[in-house]
């Protein structure tokens, strides 16, 4: 995608804005519809996802010299594997709550495109600690899409911000918002959005 | 073949490493989990008997005394493996009953509050099913589980059900119970389920006395 490789703090820059993984290559969009009617569940995905892409990709960094090609993305599943079972557990233990709120989401990071995208793509080829920046970096893209949507959805919905009450209570809802459709309109718009204004920075 | 039995050797280590350390934080964390599980059945019967509401904010902790101390088993000779509960005080015949049976994808359990005295359904909680979300997964939302309480379950319908769950907003008579729309399969299996619940629990208390 872009000329050379890319290090340091700029890997993880990019993953924000300009390569950000769900604006600029439209992938993990199938959570992102599905959990963002509820910020706090959308905080706990995303945090879920941040320390997956994190862990992944520094393990799969690491190995990245001594793993044999034939089997490299065999590897890169099952560590990122290892790493949501291990979240999926301690959700349960500590936040019964949401770890049954979140459902089969969470097992779901697993085939999430993001991950398998960033180990596959960069930490096969690149050092360690430009790997994690490069993991976090995607994964807080990732949030800056899902969170602002969440935001939008989750009042509009349920009249409620983070579980408070946000809005009046004799709010109508807009049982629309709840459900994954809306999920589809509030990403596409926001990607419009984001589209929009690059395109419009770009003729500057 | 040198370097072919290198990747399999690499690939055997790396799962095993990885294999180990799942296990590892399972084996820590398992005791907890089960605890929670236990909790969040416990409170769905304590919901179901008027004795918890999901506002009161009860510590988790507090959760299996006031189990242990407001509910009492019931068992059934002629039925062991039913999961049945009742007040721990008074000797009113409202009972808490486990249920389970086949949904539209995958199993559907859960408890239903019953009570003989009035002969009416108290209440209707999942604990766990499979079904399509937003469809029959609705069954879980608060307003489907409402549609059956105060509903009456002594009366037997001329088809042989108590209640028989209708296309949805077109129940008039008692015994009707709106279904849900798109998802005829859930619906109908919900009805199978809690029709035969109702049927063998009300036998079964008559067979004899607790």
């Amino acid at each position: 995608m872009s000329a050379g490789p890319v290090k340091g703090v700029a890997a993880l820059k990019r993953m924000l804005w300009e390569e950000n993984p769900v604006i600029g290559q439209i992938l993990g969009i199938c959570s992102a519809l599905a959990v963002t009617n509820l910020v706090k569940n959308t905080l706990v995905m995303c945090l879920g996802l941040i320390f997956t892409l994190m862990m992944s990709c520094f393990t799969v960094s690491l190995l990245r010299n001594v793993i044999p090609r034939q089997v490299r993305m065999i590897i890169q599943v099952l560590v990122i594997a290892a790493y949501v079972i291990v979240i999926k557990i301690i959700l349960d233990a500590y936040l019964p709550e949401i770890s049954n709120e979140l459902g089969p989401y969470v097992g779901l990071i697993i085939t999430n495109c993001i991950v398998m995208g960033r180990t596959e793509g960069y930490a096969m080829n690149n050092k360690p600690v430009d790997a994690i920046l490069d993991g976090i970096g995607a994964g807080i893209g990732y949030s800056l899409v899902l969170l602002p949507i969440a935001m939008i959805r989750e009042p509009l919905g349920l009249g409620t911000f983070f579980g408070m009450q946000l809005l009046p209570t004799d709010w109508t809802r807009w049982n629309m918002m709840v459900i994954a459709p809306s999920g589809f309109f509030a990403l596409a718009t926001y990607i419009w959005l984001v589209r929009a204004f690059k395109a419009g920075e770009g003729k500057r | 073949m040198n370097e072919k039995i290198r990747t399999v050797i690499f690939t055997v280590i790396v799962t095993a490493v990885f294999v180990f350390m799942v296990s590892g934080v399972n084996a820590l964390l398992n005791d907890k989990i089960i605890a929670n599980r236990t909790i969040a059945r416990q409170k769905v019967i304590l919901r179901l008997f008027g004795f918890y509401q999901p506002g009161n904010n009860l510590p988790d902790q507090v959760i299996p005394q006031l189990f242990a101390s407001a509910t009492a088993k019931v068992s059934f000779p002629e039925k062991p493996a039913l999961e049945c509960y009742r007040p721990s005080q008074g000797a009113s015949r409202f009972f808490v009953v486990a249920f389970s049976g086949q949904g539209f994808w995958d199993n559907i359990s859960g408890f239903i509050a019953l009570d003989l005295d009035q002969g009416k359904i108290g209440g209707l909680e999942f604990t766990q099913h499979g079904e399509t979300p937003g469809l029959g997964g609705r069954i879980s939302e608060p307003e489907f589980k409402a549609r059956f309480k105060d509903k009456p379950i002594n009366s037997v319908r001329s088809d042989g059900l108590r209640l028989k769950l209708v296309a949805e907003g077109s129940a008039t008579k008692p015994d009707e119970v709106d279904g849900i729309t798109g998802a005829t399969g859930t619906s109908n299996a919900v009805e199978k389920i809690i029709n035969n619940t109702i049927t063998s629990f009300i036998s079964l208390n008559e067979g004899g006395k607790q």
